[in-house]
């Protein structure tokens, strides 16, 4: 705590605790206890088989399989919490009085975002590591520190990139119906209609779309998906698994979460500095 | 004059609008604002700021309270020029400043007290939350979440908030909305005593019945230039509304154009079936005399109040039926819509 300036963390905590106490986290968070806990609980269970003959046999790949659970549920309520975080102040003239104080727009955005995002990591964050519990126990193994942290920075980089798109969004919004728009546009679009992108791409491109294993195809999508956050989030996972290669070098797939992480960073920012009530 | 603590020299600041075109559907213009803007506020002063809906207040105060940035001007905080380090303008600003903006919708479960904090460590300032909050009348709300406050609750609050860093400068921007006749009178009162103190504030308010008798100083501005500025007293004579007596009388309408001397005038006269009503311009002290020497009875005989609106009319050449509509005496205005101006 006391690494994050006083100021910054008071807006964040005041950020945290009332999207805690909010209604849409009494509804979401039971979504989030279904997804992945629960996703973590079935996909470790030994007699599971998932559609191609694939058991998973270690904790890891149970939780490869369990990041589907962040990626509908977790990145969802991230969007869902955040999505009026600069409009509401906006539209209330709460803005106002918050711009008129002399802590820097710098600071208020990053305490902002903070806040956003810890509101979701947290309670994702403790599943997460709830169902990492559930897969070493319900498969009687362990899993390396370097795999877990892995696991757990991933989570967190996935649920900041949703959170800042969110926001940036919030910034431009002049009503609430655009804010929730193009938060759940954005997250739609990343979650079901991205595979409909690199169908088009591949198929534009020559490769054989139909074909199962197509060894082109694999790497056509291996790229594109790091032009999607959960794409870039499926690839760190990837790094801590020994039998998939998509052809994305570990260090492509982290050098583009650093991008995915300080470029809507430095938009959301920018954005700030510029707002007016 | 007194010591200037706030001075705008030339200041422009044009509002950016949607003026979408086929091939460029995010292209903006250039709208209203406040332009080459000049204004002086003397320290421990209150400058009253009066204008039609629209005409630049509220981007005046903003402005100020450092929230928008100059297109251009100068404003020089305590006689240092802020165009000297262009790129502090706005923090300088806002340490200085106090800003109260119109209307604002306090929502959420947090306390009172808790929102009071968190403004205190956002101004990095240790603030006794409770005397402040005792100082605008919320002492008894300390522990009440944000949404089960009425609308002066809310402006009690959001007035607690600019008083937070015990700022030199504040803006109110239509302080009295919203709040009960005894509460205006307080906030009333302790603006006052502010100012007293040697706070010097800028308020904005369509409450203009009420302005005249606390206000040092008053600024009308319209279409976002300040058209007359000064004590009251000085823009009346500015104006030539100075001077004036209203009279009323019973019977026949006295022959005025006999009565009256060549410097006197008559500005208007309004006459029912036994009673008559007339305002004089500079009334010579035999006046009287000569209006009762004629076998007229006079019922009424008082100098004409300073009224704002009347001011505010004869400085940007609206009638009042036109102004009527936009200014209301006893301030109850509606809420405003955001992202629109005013």
């Amino acid at each position: 705590m006391m690494l994050i300036p006083a100021e910054i963390y008071a807006i964040a905590r005041r950020i945290c605790l009332a999207k805690w106490k909010s209604n849409r986290m009494i509804i979401m968070f039971p979504i989030l206890i279904l997804f992945i806990p629960g996703m973590a609980w079935g996909f470790s269970d030994p007699d599971v088989m998932l559609p191609g003959g694939i058991t998973p046999d270690n904790v890891p790949e149970v939780l490869f399989y369990t990041s589907l659970g962040v990626v509908f549920a977790g990145t969802m309520c991230g969007v869902l919490l955040s999505f009026d975080g600069i409009s509401r102040d906006r539209f209330s003239g709460v803005l106002e009085v918050k711009l008129s104080q002399p802590m820097p727009r710098s600071r208020q955005s990053i305490g902002i975002a903070l806040g956003y995002w810890a509101a979701i990591l947290i309670p994702v964050w403790g599943l997460w590591l709830a169902s990492t519990a559930i897969a070493m126990y319900r498969l009687d193994a362990s899993i390396e520190i370097i795999d877990i942290s892995i696991s757990f920075i991933s989570v967190g980089l996935v649920l900041l990139w949703y959170v800042l798109f969110s926001l940036i969004a919030s910034t431009y919004s002049k009503d609430q119906g655009t804010s929730v728009a193009f938060g759940v546009g954005m997250w739609f679009l990343f979650t079901f209609l991205w595979a409909l992108v690199t169908s088009m791409v591949a198929f534009a491109s020559g490769v054989e779309i139909g074909e199962v294993n197509n060894a082109e195809m694999i790497k056509l999508e291996g790229y594109l998906d790091l032009l999607s956050p959960n794409g870039v989030f499926h690839h760190l996972l990837e790094t801590t698994l020994d039998d998939i290669d998509r052809g994305v070098h570990w260090v492509i797939s982290w050098l583009s979460a650093l991008i995915w992480t300080c470029a809507p960073w430095y938009w959301f920012k920018s954005r700030m500095s510029k707002i007016k009530p | 004059m007194a010591e200037a603590a706030l001075e705008l020299i030339e200041v422009t600041f044009r509002h950016k609008i949607s003026s979408p075109k086929f091939f460029k559907p995010w292209n903006k213009r250039q709208g209203p604002g406040v332009f080459s803007l000049n204004l002086t506020l003397p320290k421990g002063q209150i400058l009253g700021l009066v204008g039609p809906n629209g005409a630049g207040k509220t981007t005046l105060l903003r402005l100020l309270a450092g929230v928008i940035p100059l297109d251009s001007g100068t404003i020089k905080l305590n006689g240092d020029d802020l165009n000297q380090r262009p790129e502090a303008i706005d923090y300088l600003l806002r340490c200085n400043v106090g800003h109260m903006p119109e209307q604002v919708r306090w929502n959420g479960s947090e306390s009172v007290l808790e929102t009071m904090k968190l403004f205190g460590e956002m101004r990095e300032d240790k603030i006794n939350s409770k005397k402040l909050l005792e100082l605008v009348g919320l002492s008894s709300k300390l522990n009440d979440g944000l949404d089960t406050l009425s609308q002066g609750m809310r402006q009690r609050l959001s007035l607690a908030i600019s008083l937070i860093g015990s700022p030199e400068i504040l803006l109110l921007d239509e302080p009295f909305n919203g709040l009960d006749p005894v509460a205006a009178k307080s906030v009333e009162k302790m603006v006052k005593q502010l100012a007293e103190n040697g706070v010097s504030i800028i308020i904005s308010s369509h409450h203009v019945s009420g302005m005249a008798s606390f206000v040092d100083r008053l600024a009308l501005i319209h279409q976002g230039q300040i058209v007359a500025e000064g004590k009251i007293s000085e823009i009346e004579q500015d104006l030539g509304l100075s001077d004036r007596v209203e009279i009323a009388g019973t019977g026949e309408l006295p022959n005025f154009e006999k009565l009256l001397n060549k410097n006197s005038k008559l500005l208007s006269s309004h006459h029912s079936s036994s009673k008559w009503e007339v305002m004089i311009f500079q009334p010579d002290a035999k006046l009287m005399s000569r209006i009762l020497e004629n076998g007229h009875t006079i019922d009424f005989w008082q100098p004409k109040a300073p009224d704002i609106v009347e001011m505010l009319c004869n400085a940007t050449g609206l009638e009042i039926e036109e102004i009527g509509m936009e200014i209301n005496p006893v301030s109850m205005l509606p809420l405003r819509v955001r992202g629109e101006e005013e």
